[in-house]
């Protein structure tokens, strides 16, 4: 009788040693098997983040920069080229370089004659109020407007070689699309082909992305003329 | 020699207390690091060549320096990293070569093609470079202000100064903050109108701006000093420096430009709980102390603060030395814990507290004495050392125990306790030696291990060296002097009274009986299994095959890394913006997890690095509540942090627990080689998907970053020509009007500040702007982009190199599993990747050191397994069956390894695979007793069998109490911070319990068939 009983706690013993085996593997396997917060894992739940912005043809003003420099009071002189000073008008608004919203001056004049020193044509400016004599200031004229147009900011454009792209959002779905850009400077690209008014661009986010990609718009909105031509 | 130390009582203590005492002065000499300290043999070159682009960085900097450095001998690996304007070449020699010499012969080597490498180019900084060094303390200093100028220029040429003056300290670095320059802004258009080019800007800035000393002047005796005095004295100066026009005309530097004292432009951003500040990181020198330099920063920081300008505000922001303070309490309360648990131990099998004093005693003896070697040795008292304490204490006790025990066996005959402790000594002198033997020379093959893990390892394995031969030495004059001097025959309990007090003494009392219960009914059970053994030895031996084939079949559950990291209550976030991006937008996306680090209820404090390594890189440090106080792991905040970053549009990013050493390498690294750049993106963005989807990482980073948009001008030879004017001055002026020039130096009150002139920001921001730019050629002032045709492109994006091939790395953050199991598993997935014919890839980083470490640690264990085997067959004078059948437990010992870190979840990671050697040391001591004992009672004339049960009987008290002794030692390793020490915890424990099974089952049975083997066919 004892000796059985030793017996049925040895085989209790083995038995529980090895049924603990199993579990502990289980236990090892759903460890390994675990999903993990990771940030492949969300953007898949998600889609990765992206700020989009809805593109509309629209009228794109074009400004000029130049410098001046008070010579009396409120009023400031400077030189522009030929081609700039074709563009303006006497009286017309002039702004702020860093906030095209705020008019700041207004075009006094525009020399008829080049200026021989300067090999440019003298305009002066009258600001609002009288400012520092020893600085010079960096102004800015609405010198033209491009109408109907479809513009977007240099940086949401992609290259390849010579050819541009730019990242749409095509139902919540990302799409590497090839433009052809009109024109080009340093105030935004004019898109001719590859881009309908309406289409919703990638603004940022765009350096993650592969076509396809599912996307989250955490920011979403259209174009102001602020972002459209800066 | 045993009865000398037995009847000289007083010269024993004393032999016994120089130790102690040398122990105890040596301690205050100790240092206290976080690591062993290790010269690594890690050589860098870092040259920054302003404005050039990756490529440009790599073709005239980087190759020609690689070129170079590669005749220099031992070198074992060159990587190389080609940035916008900087390079960086890090050399790794083998570790036989002395990184000293080594450093001046990369120095020799760059300094012989110096003449070879651009102009432009700045001095070359060559380093010797520790990757386990980081920096002491970082420093914040604000301001209420908010001026950060100020901020800077008093960390930069005050705090800097006075930090550095702290004995070992080896540098300070200042970031963050605005850096005082005087900034010349040219107006294009102004300059046009005046005729006037940037070249003859800084010509005449240059020229303005000289001291000459014309010499002396004597006369008789007298000599005076002529000095021509041109410098500029006050800003204003520099304002109205007179130029001169090509056409002749006059004006001055103000009428064309803005003229200010102000900052250079910020290129790193420090902020500290969100506001920001200046940095001030202080590194240690490589014999410095880190302690030490965090001790004195933190007594001087009160004077340091009086001494600041009125609003300025000195803070610590991080201090690594907190850690290794928190750690080297930890393991101490560890060993404490141990020595706690291992006198108790004795007590319950004792059952007597003078007998449970004279082996406890042995325990603070051996390891204060250790201290004295240890300093000697030039050790520091650092996780290695103190992990190799923890992990001996057990072992310390166990000759005396030994000892003890055959004393009380003798005392219960004589009754005479001089004569009982000496012949109890010398009786068990074979056995105590061999077991210490084994210990020793298991231990010195780890100290004498090659690679960069041996470096680590020879304080580990020579401290525990220390320890035992202090614990052998002690259990052999203390021990049997104790024993002498304080044991007596057990008198015949007096009648209890009875009374509380007695009741509880009565009730401890029975307690060590209780115990003395269980090993009886533990022996008789153990009885029936000697017999059941012997009726079915083969099936024994089968049987125990079975479990150890089992055993090492569930390796494969077990997880295998090089080195584990644990919740060190801090967590580091890289995040990159994309190429190109400036170091403002870098900080808005480092505020808005600012933001976010401010609801974390675990947060103690965040440091944001911006910049530092690349204006669109940015660290952030989160410092976090220590683990003991929080509710949430570091890893849970972790994964909050990685929801929250994944919805930041452009931001890549991993976040990384605080680990050993400050290696950026991922968990798992991979180096892709190839020769076309194009196709190993292609391939690399390939891995990347399949780690990705293999759900183990949390991210997945790529050495190649989309390159940044790029404008180039590309020149009309004719146009040139016609002009008169080439490649170099209109590169110049191109790099002077948007990059700038500060070459030129103005001095105020002793300090030096750059006079840094360039086109005006507001004309310097679009692809307009470069039409602005002008260049006085031979026909007059010229706009530059006539000159040819200006170009968008994509830029050259950073180039990494190894062994002078361009390689991308890969690295991926694990999330979970480990290094070793998720390599195996993608080795499997990349195999559906067509690698074209010299396209290839390769494990690198933890990879690389787990490879080296397996070698050095599979070599050691190799070597120890042999010496062990020898020292046995030469003790026992015996070839078979004693030195084979006790070696049968280091195999069993393997089994129990396994089985610990399956149980017990632990990684196989370097820590364990050094449990695993100290193991055959330690396992083999039981069956030392136990087949010692056997071949006393063989030679009385018994049967083999008949001896093997009188051994084990006889020993297995000792063997259950020694063994339990090492176990309880190591015990408290299990709940450490550290992952590390728990694993090796864990491996220990596995280990001894099996040796405890093994040795009383497998070892008879394989003993009885070896002395069989042995009488029958071989003749000694």
């Amino acid at each position: 009788m004892k000796n059985f009983k030793r017996k049925t706690i040895y085989l209790i013993i083995i038995i529980l040693s090895l049924a603990s085996v199993p579990l502990r593997i289980h236990a090892v396997k759903a460890a390994r098997g675990k999903t993990i917060v990771s940030f492949y894992g969300e953007w898949k739940k998600a889609g990765k983040p992206v700020e989009v912005r809805v593109i509309k043809a629209g009228d794109v003003p074009v400004y000029a920069q130049f410098t001046v420099r008070i010579v009396d009071g409120r009023v400031a002189r400077g030189f522009v080229t030929g081609e700039v000073k074709n563009a303006l008008q006497e009286g017309q608004e002039i702004y702020d370089p860093e906030d095209r919203f705020v008019v700041s001056a207004r075009l006094k004049s525009i020399g008829a004659e080049l200026d021989m020193d300067a090999g440019m044509f003298p305009v002066e400016v009258e600001f609002d109020k009288s400012r520092d004599p020893s600085v010079a200031f960096v102004v800015c004229a609405h010198t033209s407007t491009l109408h109907n147009v479809l513009a977007v900011p240099n940086e949401v454009l992609d290259i390849a070689g010579d050819e541009y792209f730019i990242w749409k959002d095509e139902n919540g779905l990302a799409k590497k699309r090839k433009v052809v850009i009109r024109l080009r400077n340093g105030y935004g690209a004019i898109i001719s082909e590859g881009l309908q008014s309406g289409d919703k661009v990638i603004f940022s986010g765009q350096s993650m992305l592969e076509d396809n990609d599912r996307l989250l718009v955490v920011d979403a909105g259209e174009t102001d003329k602020k972002e459209q031509i800066q | 020699m045993i009865e000398f130390f037995v009847k000289h009582k007083i010269t024993t203590v004393m032999f016994v207390l120089v130790f102690v005492v040398l122990g105890f002065f040596s301690y205050s000499n100790l240092m206290i690091e976080k690591t062993p300290k290790i010269d690594f043999p890690i050589v860098t070159v870092s040259v920054t060549y302003p404005g050039a682009n990756p490529l440009e960085v790599e073709t005239l900097v980087v190759k020609k320096i690689e070129d170079a450095i590669s005749e220099i001998s031992e070198i074992k690996k060159i990587k190389s990293q080609s940035y916008d304007s900087f390079g960086y070449i890090f050399v790794e020699f083998l570790l036989s070569a002395d990184v000293n010499v080594k450093s001046i012969e990369v120095k020799d080597k760059v300094e012989a093609i110096l003449n070879d490498l651009p102009d432009a180019i700045e001095k070359p900084v060559i380093e010797k470079y520790d990757p386990l060094i980081e920096p002491v303390l970082d420093m914040v200093l604000s301001s209420d202000s908010g001026d950060l100028r100020e901020v800077y220029e008093y960390a930069d040429k005050t705090l800097k100064t006075k930090f550095s003056s702290i004995r070992g300290v080896a540098k300070v670095d200042v970031y963050g903050g605005e850096k005082r320059q005087i900034n010349v802004r040219l107006d294009p258009m102004l300059m046009k109108q005046h005729y006037i080019s940037i070249n003859e800007v800084i010509a005449a800035l240059m020229a303005r701006n000289k001291n000459v000393p014309a010499g002396d002047i004597e006369k008789g005796y007298d000599a005076l000093s002529v000095r021509f005095t041109g410098e500029f004295t006050s800003v204003k100066e520099i304002a109205d420096t007179l130029l001169v026009s090509s056409d002749g005309g006059e004006f001055h530097l103000k009428d064309i430009a803005a003229v200010e004292d102000s900052y250079k432009k910020i290129s790193t951003v420090a902020r500290y709980n969100g506001k920001p500040v200046v940095g001030l990181s202080v590194n240690k020198a490589s014999d410095g102390n880190a302690v030490f330099i965090s001790h004195q920063m933190r007594k001087r920081l009160a004077e340091f603060q009086k001494s600041l300008p009125q609003g300025m505000h000195l803070e610590i922001a991080t201090d690594t030395t907190t850690f290794i303070a928190n750690e080297t309490l930890d393991t101490e309360r560890n060993i404490f814990i141990g020595i706690v648990l291992t006198i108790i131990l004795l007590l319950l099998f004792l059952g007597r507290w003078d007998m449970s004093f004279i082996s406890a005693i042995i325990i603070p003896t051996s390891i204060i004495s250790t201290l004295f070697p240890m300093w000697m040795s030039g050790f520091s008292i650092n996780m290695m050392t103190l992990l190799a304490i923890a992990t001996v204490i057990g072992t310390l006790i166990s000759n005396a125990l030994v000892i003890l025990e055959n004393v009380m066996v003798h005392l219960s005959r004589h009754d005479n306790p001089e004569k009982a402790a000496i012949d109890g000594t010398k009786e068990v002198l074979i056995p105590v030696i061999a077991s210490t033997g084994t210990n020793l020379v298991v231990f010195m093959p780890i100290a004498m291990m090659g690679g960069m893990v041996g470096l680590m390892m020879k304080s580990f394995g020579l401290t525990v060296v220390y320890a035992t031969c202090f614990s052998l030495l002690a259990s052999f004059s203390l021990t049997p002097m104790l024993c002498a001097a304080m044991l007596q025959p057990q008198k015949t309990e007096k009648p209890f009274r009875p009374g509380l007090m007695q009741m509880v003494i009565s009730r401890i009392r029975m307690i060590p009986i209780s115990v003395d219960k269980l090993t009886e009914f533990l022996k008789k059970q153990y009885k029936h299994i000697f017999e059941l053994m012997f009726r079915f030895p083969r099936s024994t031996i089968a049987f125990c095959c079975l479990a150890l084939i089992g055993s090492f079949l569930l390796f494969s559950y077990v997880e295998n890394d090089f080195q584990p990291k644990s919740d060190e209550d801090k967590v580091i976030i890289n995040l990159s913006l994309p190429q190109g991006s400036t170091v403002e937008r870098t900080e808005e996306a480092v505020k808005h997890i600012e933001a976010f680090l401010d609801t974390i209820p675990e947060k103690r404090a965040y440091l944001s690095n911006i910049g530092n390594n690349g204006v669109e890189n940015a660290k952030v440090t989160l410092d976090l509540i220590p683990s003991t106080e929080r509710k949430r792991s570091d890893m849970q905040i972790i994964d909050d942090l990685i929801v929250f970053i994944s919805k930041m549009p452009d931001v890549e990013a991993y976040c990384v627990r605080q680990g050993i050493s400050s290696m950026s390498e991922g968990d798992v690294a991979i180096d892709l080689y190839g020769t076309d750049y194009t196709v190993m993106v292609d391939l690399a963005r390939q891995m990347k998907d399949i780690m990705n989807k293999s759900g183990d990482f949390q991210s997945v980073v790529l050495s190649y970053k989309s390159p940044k948009k790029q404008m180039s001008l590309v020149p009309n030879e004719e146009k040139l020509n016609e002009f008169g004017l080439n490649a170099a001055s209109v590169g110049a002026v191109m790099r002077y009007s948007i990059y700038g020039e500060d070459s030129n130096i103005y001095k105020e009150k002793g300090e030096e500040y750059k006079v840094n002139v360039e086109m005006d920001d507001v004309y310097a921001r679009n692809f307009d702007d470069i039409k602005e730019i002008s260049i006085l050629s031979r026909k007059g002032l010229i706009p530059i982009n006539e000159l040819g045709e200006l170009k968008i492109d994509k830029a050259v994006p950073t180039i990494w190199r190894r062994d002078r091939n361009r390689i991308i790395r890969i690295d991926g953050y694990l999330g979970k599993s480990s290094m070793v199991i998720v390599s195996k598993k993608l080795d499997k997935q990349f195999k559906a990747i067509n690698f074209p014919s010299g396209y290839n890839y390769k494990y690198s980083g933890y990879s690389e050191y787990m490879e080296e470490t397996n070698v050095e640690l599979g070599r050691a264990f190799l070597l120890a397994i042999i010496l062990t085997f020898m020292l046995l067959c030469a003790i026992m004078n015996s070839l078979i069956a004693y030195p084979l059948a006790v070696m049968t437990t280091v195999l069993a010992s393997v089994a129990g390894m396994v089985l610990g870190l399956f149980y017990l979840n632990q990684s196989m990671n370097v820590a364990s695979m050094m449990g695993m050697v100290m193991l055959v040391g330690m396992v083999v001591n039981n069956a030392i007793l136990l087949l010692d004992q056997t071949l006393v009672k063989m030679k009385e004339g018994l049967a083999i069998k008949d001896a093997l049960w009188q051994g084990a009987s006889a020993k297995f008290r000792a063997i259950i109490m020694t063994s339990f002794a090492i176990i309880l030692g190591v015990l408290p390793q299990l709940w450490s911070l550290s992952k590390i020490k728990q694993s090796m915890g864990a491996v220990m424990i596995g280990g001894l319990l099996a040796s405890i099974i093994f040795t009383f089952i497998l070892v008879p049975v394989v003993f009885w068939y070896l002395e069989r083997f042995e009488r029958r066919f071989i003749k000694h």
